[in-house]
Protein backbone atom coordinates (compact mmCIF):
# COMPACT_ATOMS: atom_id res chain seq x y z
CA UNK A 1 0.00 0.00 0.00
CA UNK A 2 1.33 3.44 -0.94
CA UNK A 3 -0.20 6.57 -0.26
CA UNK A 4 1.39 10.09 -2.00
CA UNK A 5 1.08 13.37 -0.81
CA UNK A 6 -2.44 12.27 0.61
CA UNK A 7 -4.74 14.70 2.03
CA UNK A 8 -8.25 14.72 3.72
CA UNK A 9 -10.10 17.58 5.52
CA UNK A 10 -13.77 16.94 6.88
CA UNK A 11 -14.84 20.45 5.87
CA UNK A 12 -12.41 23.07 6.98
CA UNK A 13 -10.63 20.14 9.56
CA UNK A 14 -8.17 18.16 8.19
CA UNK A 15 -7.73 14.99 9.38
CA UNK A 16 -4.96 13.66 7.29
CA UNK A 17 -2.27 15.85 6.24
CA UNK A 18 -0.07 15.23 3.00
CA UNK A 19 0.85 11.36 3.96
CA UNK A 20 3.31 9.86 2.50
CA UNK A 21 3.65 6.43 3.49
CA UNK A 22 4.83 2.61 1.52
CA UNK A 23 3.83 -0.85 3.54
CA UNK A 24 5.41 -3.28 1.94
CA UNK A 25 4.13 -7.25 2.20
CA UNK A 26 5.09 -9.90 4.89
CA UNK A 27 4.97 -7.58 7.50
CA UNK A 28 2.47 -7.30 10.61
CA UNK A 29 1.90 -3.19 10.87
CA UNK A 30 0.72 -1.24 13.77
CA UNK A 31 -0.79 2.04 13.05
CA UNK A 32 -0.91 3.44 16.64
CA UNK A 33 -2.00 6.77 17.44
CA UNK A 34 -4.59 8.26 19.57
CA UNK A 35 -8.47 9.03 19.13
CA UNK A 36 -9.45 11.09 16.80
CA UNK A 37 -5.54 11.25 15.12
CA UNK A 38 -6.68 9.88 11.42
CA UNK A 39 -6.39 6.06 11.71
CA UNK A 40 -9.65 5.10 10.81
CA UNK A 41 -9.48 8.25 8.36
CA UNK A 42 -6.29 6.30 6.46
CA UNK A 43 -8.02 2.98 6.49
CA UNK A 44 -11.65 4.03 4.86
CA UNK A 45 -9.28 5.85 2.55
CA UNK A 46 -7.72 2.55 1.15
CA UNK A 47 -11.48 0.60 1.06
CA UNK A 48 -12.71 4.03 -0.95
CA UNK A 49 -15.18 4.49 1.90
CA UNK A 50 -13.85 8.37 1.63
CA UNK A 51 -12.55 10.06 -1.30
CA UNK A 52 -9.43 11.99 -0.47
CA UNK A 53 -8.93 15.45 -0.74
CA UNK A 54 -5.68 15.78 -2.66
CA UNK A 55 -2.94 13.02 -3.25
CA UNK A 56 -3.65 9.37 -3.58
CA UNK A 57 -3.52 5.94 -2.53
CA UNK A 58 -2.58 2.55 -4.39
CA UNK A 59 -2.73 -0.66 -3.53
CA UNK A 60 -0.33 -3.16 -5.38
CA UNK A 61 -0.19 -0.25 -7.29
CA UNK A 62 -3.64 0.00 -8.16
CA UNK A 63 -6.14 2.94 -8.01
CA UNK A 64 -8.78 2.54 -5.13
CA UNK A 65 -11.35 0.55 -6.90
CA UNK A 66 -13.06 -2.99 -7.82
CA UNK A 67 -9.59 -4.58 -8.13
CA UNK A 68 -8.30 -3.53 -5.01
CA UNK A 69 -11.28 -4.44 -3.11
CA UNK A 70 -10.64 -8.31 -4.36
CA UNK A 71 -7.21 -8.17 -2.39
CA UNK A 72 -7.89 -6.49 0.24
CA UNK A 73 -9.63 -7.65 3.09
CA UNK A 74 -11.31 -4.96 5.80
CA UNK A 75 -12.47 -5.05 9.30
CA UNK A 76 -14.36 -1.65 9.93
CA UNK A 77 -14.25 -0.15 13.63
CA UNK A 78 -18.26 -0.82 13.92
CA UNK A 79 -20.21 -3.79 13.37
CA UNK A 80 -21.54 -3.63 9.48
CA UNK A 81 -23.20 -6.76 9.05
CA UNK A 82 -26.61 -7.20 7.54
CA UNK A 83 -28.07 -8.22 11.25
CA UNK A 84 -31.17 -9.85 9.80
CA UNK A 85 -28.84 -13.06 8.49
CA UNK A 86 -28.09 -16.51 10.50
CA UNK A 87 -24.13 -16.66 11.11
CA UNK A 88 -24.11 -19.65 8.13
CA UNK A 89 -25.85 -16.95 6.11
CA UNK A 90 -23.00 -14.87 6.17
CA UNK A 91 -20.26 -16.98 5.54
CA UNK A 92 -22.21 -18.22 2.28
CA UNK A 93 -22.34 -14.34 1.55
CA UNK A 94 -18.77 -14.32 1.64
CA UNK A 95 -18.37 -17.44 -0.15
CA UNK A 96 -20.39 -15.55 -2.93
CA UNK A 97 -18.53 -12.71 -3.40
CA UNK A 98 -15.10 -13.31 -2.20
CA UNK A 99 -12.94 -15.89 -4.65
CA UNK A 100 -10.33 -15.71 -1.83
CA UNK A 101 -12.57 -16.63 1.20
CA UNK A 102 -12.19 -20.49 2.62
CA UNK A 103 -15.64 -21.74 4.19
CA UNK A 104 -13.56 -24.04 6.21
CA UNK A 105 -11.15 -21.95 7.62
CA UNK A 106 -14.37 -19.92 8.62
CA UNK A 107 -16.55 -22.67 10.22
CA UNK A 108 -13.67 -24.05 12.21
CA UNK A 109 -12.65 -20.87 13.89
CA UNK A 110 -16.30 -20.19 14.33
CA UNK A 111 -16.43 -24.03 16.32
CA UNK A 112 -13.39 -22.69 18.19
CA UNK A 113 -14.95 -19.76 19.26
CA UNK A 114 -18.09 -21.69 20.48
CA UNK A 115 -20.36 -20.02 17.71
CA UNK A 116 -23.55 -21.57 16.85
CA UNK A 117 -23.84 -21.14 13.05
CA UNK A 118 -27.46 -21.58 12.94
CA UNK A 119 -28.02 -18.43 15.50
CA UNK A 120 -28.81 -14.51 14.03
CA UNK A 121 -26.56 -11.79 13.66
CA UNK A 122 -28.75 -9.63 15.74
CA UNK A 123 -28.95 -11.77 18.74
CA UNK A 124 -24.92 -12.12 18.89
CA UNK A 125 -23.19 -9.72 21.99
CA UNK A 126 -21.53 -7.52 21.04
CA UNK A 127 -18.06 -9.11 21.60
CA UNK A 128 -19.59 -12.04 19.49
CA UNK A 129 -20.94 -9.68 16.90
CA UNK A 130 -16.63 -8.30 16.51
CA UNK A 131 -15.18 -12.08 16.77
CA UNK A 132 -18.34 -12.97 13.50
CA UNK A 133 -16.46 -10.08 12.01
CA UNK A 134 -13.08 -10.97 12.20
CA UNK A 135 -13.57 -14.70 11.14
CA UNK A 136 -14.69 -13.70 8.00
CA UNK A 137 -12.26 -11.02 7.48
CA UNK A 138 -9.49 -13.52 8.30
CA UNK A 139 -11.20 -16.20 6.72
CA UNK A 140 -9.83 -14.93 3.40
CA UNK A 141 -6.64 -15.32 1.63
CA UNK A 142 -5.92 -11.61 1.22
CA UNK A 143 -2.82 -9.92 0.16
CA UNK A 144 -3.35 -7.02 2.66
CA UNK A 145 -5.58 -7.06 5.69
CA UNK A 146 -6.75 -3.65 6.86
CA UNK A 147 -8.03 -4.28 10.97
CA UNK A 148 -9.43 -1.49 12.57
CA UNK A 149 -9.45 -1.94 16.10
CA UNK A 150 -9.53 -5.76 16.05
CA UNK A 151 -9.81 -6.03 19.60
CA UNK A 152 -11.39 -3.38 20.63
CA UNK A 153 -14.76 -5.06 22.49
CA UNK A 154 -13.78 -8.18 23.45
CA UNK A 155 -11.75 -10.25 26.57
CA UNK A 156 -8.31 -10.62 27.11
CA UNK A 157 -8.88 -14.40 26.84
CA UNK A 158 -9.82 -13.48 22.93
CA UNK A 159 -7.61 -10.93 22.10
CA UNK A 160 -5.45 -13.64 22.58
CA UNK A 161 -7.23 -15.82 20.25
CA UNK A 162 -7.62 -12.99 17.79
CA UNK A 163 -3.92 -12.03 17.73
CA UNK A 164 -3.17 -16.08 17.72
CA UNK A 165 -5.74 -16.22 14.41
CA UNK A 166 -4.12 -12.88 12.83
CA UNK A 167 -1.03 -14.79 12.82
CA UNK A 168 -1.33 -18.36 11.94
CA UNK A 169 -3.53 -16.94 8.86
CA UNK A 170 -1.50 -14.39 7.36
CA UNK A 171 0.85 -15.39 4.79
CA UNK A 172 4.04 -14.14 3.88
CA UNK A 173 2.71 -13.05 0.45
CA UNK A 174 0.58 -10.14 2.61
CA UNK A 175 0.50 -7.44 4.67
CA UNK A 176 -1.56 -6.64 8.19
CA UNK A 177 -2.21 -3.69 9.32
CA UNK A 178 -3.97 -3.37 12.80
CA UNK A 179 -5.39 -0.37 13.68
CA UNK A 180 -5.33 -0.09 17.32
CA UNK A 181 -4.05 2.11 20.97
CA UNK A 182 -4.20 -1.05 22.63
CA UNK A 183 -0.71 -1.49 22.01
CA UNK A 184 0.87 -4.03 24.76
CA UNK A 185 -1.74 -6.53 23.52
CA UNK A 186 -0.66 -5.87 19.75
CA UNK A 187 3.62 -5.23 20.40
CA UNK A 188 4.68 -8.91 20.68
CA UNK A 189 3.11 -9.23 16.87
CA UNK A 190 4.07 -6.11 14.90
CA UNK A 191 6.80 -6.37 12.68
CA UNK A 192 6.87 -2.52 12.05
CA UNK A 193 4.96 1.07 13.71
CA UNK A 194 3.28 3.76 12.02
CA UNK A 195 2.91 6.14 14.34
CA UNK A 196 -0.13 9.12 13.64
CA UNK A 197 -1.20 12.23 15.47
CA UNK A 198 -3.59 14.76 14.49
CA UNK A 199 -3.38 13.82 10.58
CA UNK A 200 0.65 13.59 10.53
CA UNK A 201 3.01 10.73 10.74
CA UNK A 202 5.01 11.11 13.17
CA UNK A 203 7.35 7.84 13.60
CA UNK A 204 7.93 4.63 10.55
CA UNK A 205 9.93 2.13 12.01
CA UNK A 206 10.33 -1.02 12.51
CA UNK A 207 10.19 -2.70 16.64
CA UNK A 208 13.67 -3.83 16.11
CA UNK A 209 14.82 -0.74 15.98
CA UNK A 210 12.83 0.90 18.27
CA UNK A 211 13.97 -1.59 20.49
CA UNK A 212 17.53 -1.79 19.79
CA UNK A 213 18.04 1.66 18.71
CA UNK A 214 15.79 3.53 21.48
CA UNK A 215 16.20 0.78 23.88
CA UNK A 216 12.32 1.36 24.57
CA UNK A 217 9.53 -0.80 24.12
CA UNK A 218 6.77 0.27 21.60
CA UNK A 219 4.09 1.09 24.13
CA UNK A 220 6.81 3.22 26.19
CA UNK A 221 7.95 4.78 23.33
CA UNK A 222 4.00 5.42 22.58
CA UNK A 223 3.24 6.87 25.76
CA UNK A 224 6.46 8.98 25.74
CA UNK A 225 5.33 10.64 22.42
CA UNK A 226 1.66 11.22 22.96
CA UNK A 227 2.34 12.69 26.68
CA UNK A 228 -0.93 14.64 27.32
CA UNK B 1 -22.30 -9.96 -9.38
CA UNK B 2 -25.15 -7.86 -10.04
CA UNK B 3 -27.69 -11.68 -10.27
CA UNK B 4 -25.58 -12.17 -6.07
CA UNK B 5 -26.66 -8.88 -5.37
CA UNK B 6 -29.97 -8.76 -6.29
CA UNK B 7 -30.60 -11.98 -4.87
CA UNK B 8 -29.41 -10.43 -1.50
CA UNK B 9 -31.49 -7.55 -1.90
CA UNK B 10 -34.71 -9.33 -2.95
CA UNK B 11 -34.11 -11.49 0.12
CA UNK B 12 -33.85 -8.52 2.27
CA UNK B 13 -36.59 -6.88 1.24
CA UNK B 14 -38.73 -10.29 0.49
CA UNK B 15 -38.53 -11.20 3.87
CA UNK B 16 -40.52 -7.69 5.40
CA UNK B 17 -42.90 -7.42 2.47
CA UNK B 18 -43.73 -10.59 1.19
CA UNK B 19 -46.12 -11.39 4.56
CA UNK B 20 -47.52 -8.13 4.62
CA UNK B 21 -48.32 -8.60 0.94
CA UNK B 22 -49.35 -12.26 1.98
CA UNK B 23 -51.67 -10.61 4.20
CA UNK B 24 -52.95 -8.07 2.16
CA UNK B 25 -54.15 -10.68 -0.31
CA UNK B 26 -55.45 -12.30 2.61
CA UNK B 27 -57.60 -9.43 3.80
CA UNK B 28 -59.43 -9.78 0.13
CA UNK B 29 -60.40 -12.72 0.88
CA UNK B 30 -61.46 -12.19 4.70
CA UNK B 31 -63.61 -9.36 2.86
CA UNK B 32 -64.73 -11.19 0.34
CA UNK B 33 -66.76 -13.93 2.96
CA UNK B 34 -67.43 -10.92 4.94
CA UNK B 35 -69.62 -9.83 2.31
CA UNK B 36 -70.77 -12.47 1.02
CA UNK B 37 -72.16 -13.67 4.38
CA UNK B 38 -72.93 -9.96 5.89
CA UNK B 39 -76.98 -9.74 6.30
CA UNK B 40 -76.60 -6.30 6.85
CA UNK B 41 -74.74 -5.68 3.62
CA UNK B 42 -76.27 -5.63 -0.24
CA UNK B 43 -74.57 -4.12 -3.61
CA UNK B 44 -72.15 -2.35 -1.29
CA UNK B 45 -74.80 -0.29 1.13
CA UNK B 46 -74.44 -1.09 4.66
CA UNK B 47 -78.10 -1.30 6.60
CA UNK B 48 -77.74 -1.44 10.07
CA UNK B 49 -81.01 -2.96 11.97
CA UNK B 50 -81.82 -5.14 15.20
CA UNK B 51 -81.22 -8.09 12.83
CA UNK B 52 -78.06 -7.20 11.01
CA UNK B 53 -76.23 -4.80 13.60
CA UNK B 54 -73.18 -7.94 14.13
CA UNK B 55 -72.77 -8.56 10.51
CA UNK B 56 -72.76 -4.58 9.18
CA UNK B 57 -70.28 -3.70 11.93
CA UNK B 58 -67.49 -6.86 11.40
CA UNK B 59 -67.88 -5.81 7.75
CA UNK B 60 -67.01 -2.23 9.07
CA UNK B 61 -64.50 -3.22 10.52
CA UNK B 62 -62.67 -5.49 7.99
CA UNK B 63 -63.20 -2.75 5.37
CA UNK B 64 -61.32 -0.62 7.93
CA UNK B 65 -58.44 -3.32 7.42
CA UNK B 66 -58.76 -3.45 4.03
CA UNK B 67 -57.77 0.18 3.28
CA UNK B 68 -55.79 0.10 5.96
CA UNK B 69 -53.49 -2.79 4.63
CA UNK B 70 -54.04 -1.22 1.16
CA UNK B 71 -51.99 1.71 2.19
CA UNK B 72 -49.76 -0.02 4.15
CA UNK B 73 -48.74 -2.34 1.32
CA UNK B 74 -47.81 0.77 -1.00
CA UNK B 75 -46.53 3.18 1.64
CA UNK B 76 -44.21 0.34 3.09
CA UNK B 77 -42.76 -0.85 0.09
CA UNK B 78 -41.82 2.71 -1.15
CA UNK B 79 -40.32 3.66 2.58
CA UNK B 80 -38.93 0.16 2.82
CA UNK B 81 -36.75 0.68 -0.52
CA UNK B 82 -35.66 4.21 0.42
CA UNK B 83 -35.01 2.33 3.88
CA UNK B 84 -32.37 -0.34 2.39
CA UNK B 85 -30.57 2.10 0.50
CA UNK B 86 -29.73 4.56 2.97
CA UNK B 87 -28.82 1.50 5.27
CA UNK B 88 -27.66 -0.72 2.84
CA UNK B 89 -25.20 1.62 1.26
CA UNK B 90 -24.63 5.02 3.00
CA UNK B 91 -25.20 4.08 6.52
CA UNK B 92 -23.70 0.76 8.79
CA UNK B 93 -23.91 -1.73 6.09
CA UNK B 94 -22.82 0.36 3.76
CA UNK B 95 -18.80 -0.50 5.32
CA UNK B 96 -19.34 -4.15 3.61
CA UNK B 97 -21.11 -3.12 0.55
CA UNK B 98 -18.93 -0.74 -0.82
CA UNK B 99 -15.73 -2.97 0.13
CA UNK B 100 -17.63 -6.01 -1.62
CA UNK B 101 -15.76 -6.17 -5.31
CA UNK B 102 -18.53 -5.29 -7.50
CA UNK B 103 -18.67 -1.62 -9.27
CA UNK B 104 -20.84 1.05 -7.80
CA UNK B 105 -23.46 0.75 -10.72
CA UNK B 106 -23.67 -3.07 -9.95
CA UNK B 107 -24.63 -2.10 -6.19
CA UNK B 108 -27.14 0.87 -7.28
CA UNK B 109 -28.61 -1.47 -9.86
CA UNK B 110 -29.40 -4.34 -7.49
CA UNK B 111 -31.31 -1.88 -5.33
CA UNK B 112 -33.38 -0.11 -8.11
CA UNK B 113 -34.52 -3.73 -9.91
CA UNK B 114 -34.94 -4.91 -6.19
CA UNK B 115 -37.58 -2.39 -5.50
CA UNK B 116 -39.03 -1.31 -8.49
CA UNK B 117 -40.10 -5.13 -8.65
CA UNK B 118 -41.16 -4.99 -5.41
CA UNK B 119 -43.16 -1.55 -5.83
CA UNK B 120 -45.04 -3.05 -8.76
CA UNK B 121 -46.01 -5.75 -6.78
CA UNK B 122 -47.48 -4.00 -4.07
CA UNK B 123 -49.70 -2.47 -6.80
CA UNK B 124 -50.48 -5.81 -8.39
CA UNK B 125 -51.38 -7.54 -4.47
CA UNK B 126 -53.36 -4.68 -3.97
CA UNK B 127 -55.59 -4.82 -6.90
CA UNK B 128 -55.86 -8.70 -6.36
CA UNK B 129 -57.07 -7.92 -3.39
CA UNK B 130 -59.94 -5.49 -3.96
CA UNK B 131 -60.50 -7.42 -6.96
CA UNK B 132 -61.20 -10.65 -4.73
CA UNK B 133 -63.62 -8.62 -3.05
CA UNK B 134 -65.16 -7.25 -6.20
CA UNK B 135 -65.81 -10.79 -7.26
CA UNK B 136 -67.83 -11.70 -4.15
CA UNK B 137 -70.41 -8.78 -4.83
CA UNK B 138 -70.58 -9.92 -8.78
CA UNK B 139 -72.36 -13.42 -9.45
CA UNK B 140 -70.00 -14.49 -11.70
CA UNK B 141 -66.58 -13.69 -13.17
CA UNK B 142 -67.99 -13.05 -16.43
CA UNK B 143 -70.43 -10.59 -14.37
CA UNK B 144 -67.02 -8.78 -13.18
CA UNK B 145 -65.34 -9.26 -16.18
CA UNK B 146 -67.73 -7.06 -17.70
CA UNK B 147 -67.96 -4.49 -14.86
CA UNK B 148 -64.30 -3.70 -15.55
CA UNK B 149 -64.59 -4.07 -19.59
CA UNK B 150 -67.73 -1.19 -19.22
CA UNK B 151 -65.33 1.21 -16.62
CA UNK B 152 -62.30 0.82 -19.55
CA UNK B 153 -64.73 1.87 -22.21
CA UNK B 154 -66.08 4.57 -20.31
CA UNK B 155 -62.46 5.80 -19.49
CA UNK B 156 -61.65 5.79 -23.24
CA UNK B 157 -65.00 7.92 -23.91
CA UNK B 158 -64.07 10.65 -20.85
CA UNK B 159 -60.77 11.40 -22.61
CA UNK B 160 -62.14 11.12 -26.30
CA UNK B 161 -59.18 8.70 -27.36
CA UNK B 162 -60.24 4.99 -28.39
CA UNK B 163 -56.66 3.52 -29.54
CA UNK B 164 -55.53 0.86 -27.82
CA UNK B 165 -52.30 2.26 -27.99
CA UNK B 166 -52.88 4.49 -25.00
CA UNK B 167 -53.21 1.57 -22.39
CA UNK B 168 -49.57 0.48 -23.45
CA UNK B 169 -48.27 3.84 -23.19
CA UNK B 170 -49.85 4.43 -19.55
CA UNK B 171 -48.55 0.75 -18.39
CA UNK B 172 -44.77 1.81 -19.64
CA UNK B 173 -44.88 5.17 -18.14
CA UNK B 174 -46.34 3.58 -15.43
CA UNK B 175 -43.22 1.17 -15.07
CA UNK B 176 -40.89 4.39 -15.71
CA UNK B 177 -42.44 6.09 -13.04
CA UNK B 178 -41.61 3.09 -10.64
CA UNK B 179 -37.76 3.64 -11.85
CA UNK B 180 -38.21 7.38 -11.85
CA UNK B 181 -39.03 7.71 -8.35
CA UNK B 182 -36.52 5.33 -6.93
CA UNK B 183 -33.99 6.75 -8.87
CA UNK B 184 -35.07 10.41 -7.39
CA UNK B 185 -34.27 9.44 -4.06
CA UNK B 186 -31.16 7.40 -4.45
CA UNK B 187 -29.88 10.91 -6.33
CA UNK B 188 -30.93 12.50 -3.13
CA UNK B 189 -29.68 10.66 -0.86
CA UNK B 190 -26.09 9.79 -2.50
CA UNK B 191 -25.65 13.84 -2.81
CA UNK B 192 -27.21 14.39 0.52
CA UNK B 193 -24.88 11.95 2.35
CA UNK B 194 -21.44 13.05 0.58
CA UNK B 195 -21.49 15.71 2.83
CA UNK B 196 -19.81 15.98 6.27
CA UNK B 197 -22.89 16.89 8.39
CA UNK B 198 -27.03 17.23 8.31
CA UNK B 199 -26.84 14.54 5.71
CA UNK B 200 -30.56 13.71 6.14
CA UNK B 201 -31.82 17.56 6.06
CA UNK B 202 -29.43 17.91 2.87
CA UNK B 203 -31.11 15.04 1.10
CA UNK B 204 -34.65 16.08 2.04
CA UNK B 205 -33.48 19.36 0.55
CA UNK B 206 -31.98 17.64 -2.72
CA UNK B 207 -35.36 15.63 -3.23
CA UNK B 208 -37.30 18.70 -2.94
CA UNK B 209 -34.83 20.99 -5.22
CA UNK B 210 -35.75 17.94 -7.84
CA UNK B 211 -39.24 17.35 -6.95
CA UNK B 212 -39.68 20.97 -7.38
CA UNK B 213 -37.17 20.87 -10.98
CA UNK B 214 -39.51 18.07 -12.82
CA UNK B 215 -42.65 19.84 -11.79
CA UNK B 216 -41.28 23.25 -13.56
CA UNK B 217 -39.99 21.04 -16.74
CA UNK B 218 -43.26 18.69 -16.84
CA UNK B 219 -45.42 22.00 -16.64
CA UNK B 220 -43.67 23.88 -19.08
CA UNK B 221 -43.85 21.13 -21.05
CA UNK B 222 -47.42 20.04 -20.68
CA UNK B 223 -48.30 23.87 -21.78
CA UNK B 224 -46.06 23.42 -25.18
CA UNK B 225 -48.16 20.68 -26.17
CA UNK B 226 -51.47 22.25 -25.13
CA UNK B 227 -50.68 25.20 -26.95
CA UNK B 228 -49.41 23.42 -30.12
CA UNK B 229 -52.79 21.36 -29.55
CA UNK B 230 -54.75 24.74 -30.01
CA UNK B 231 -56.05 24.24 -26.37
CA UNK B 232 -57.57 20.79 -26.77
CA UNK B 233 -55.44 18.81 -25.02
CA UNK B 234 -58.23 16.17 -25.19
CA UNK B 235 -57.88 15.25 -28.57
CA UNK B 236 -56.44 11.73 -29.75
CA UNK B 237 -53.47 13.16 -31.17
CA UNK B 238 -52.59 15.51 -28.12
CA UNK B 239 -53.31 12.66 -25.31
CA UNK B 240 -50.34 10.47 -27.52
CA UNK B 241 -48.47 13.72 -27.20
CA UNK B 242 -48.57 13.89 -23.41
CA UNK B 243 -48.20 10.17 -22.50
CA UNK B 244 -45.22 9.75 -25.36
CA UNK B 245 -43.60 13.46 -23.79
CA UNK B 246 -44.12 11.92 -20.34
CA UNK B 247 -42.06 9.07 -21.26
CA UNK B 248 -39.14 10.67 -22.67
CA UNK B 249 -39.47 12.92 -20.20
CA UNK B 250 -39.32 10.87 -17.27
CA UNK B 251 -36.78 8.26 -18.77
CA UNK B 252 -34.43 11.75 -19.63
CA UNK B 253 -34.70 12.57 -15.55
CA UNK B 254 -34.44 9.15 -14.85
CA UNK B 255 -30.87 8.78 -16.78
CA UNK B 256 -29.92 12.12 -15.34
CA UNK B 257 -30.59 10.93 -11.37
CA UNK B 258 -28.64 7.43 -12.27
CA UNK B 259 -25.68 9.15 -13.38
CA UNK B 260 -25.68 11.70 -10.52
CA UNK B 261 -26.36 8.91 -7.95
CA UNK B 262 -23.40 6.98 -9.44
CA UNK B 263 -20.96 10.26 -9.57
CA UNK B 264 -21.24 10.59 -6.18
CA UNK B 265 -21.49 6.89 -5.04
CA UNK B 266 -18.18 6.46 -6.70
CA UNK B 267 -16.39 9.57 -6.02
CA UNK B 268 -17.62 11.71 -3.54
CA UNK B 269 -18.76 8.21 -0.62
CA UNK B 270 -18.32 9.89 2.65
CA UNK B 271 -19.06 6.72 5.50
CA UNK B 272 -17.61 9.00 8.54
Amino acid sequence: MECRGLWKSYGAFPALRNINLELRRGRIIGLLGPNGSGKTTLIKLANGLLTPSAGEIRINDIAVGVETRKIVSYLPDCVCLPDWMRISELVTFYKDFYEDFSEDKANEMLANLHLDKNQRFKTLSKGNKEKVQLILVMSRKAQLYLLDEPMGGVDPATRDYILNTIISNYSPDAAVVISTHLISDVENVLDEVVFINQGDIVLHDSVDNIRGEKGKSVDALFREVFRC
Amino acid sequence: MLKKLFRYELKAMGRLLLPLYGATVLMGIISAVVYSFSPGVSNGIITIDSSSVVGATIFTIVMVMQVMLTLSTIVFSYVFAIYRFKKNLLDGEGYLMNTLPVTTGQNILAKLLAASLFELLAIITVLLSWFLFAFASTATIKDLWDYIAAGLRNLFVDVTVSDALILIEVIILVLVAFIQSNLMFYASMSVGYSSNGRKLLKSIGMYVAFYMASQIVGTVLLSIISISAGGNIESNAAGHMILLTSLIFSVAFSIGYWFLTKYFMKNKLNLQ
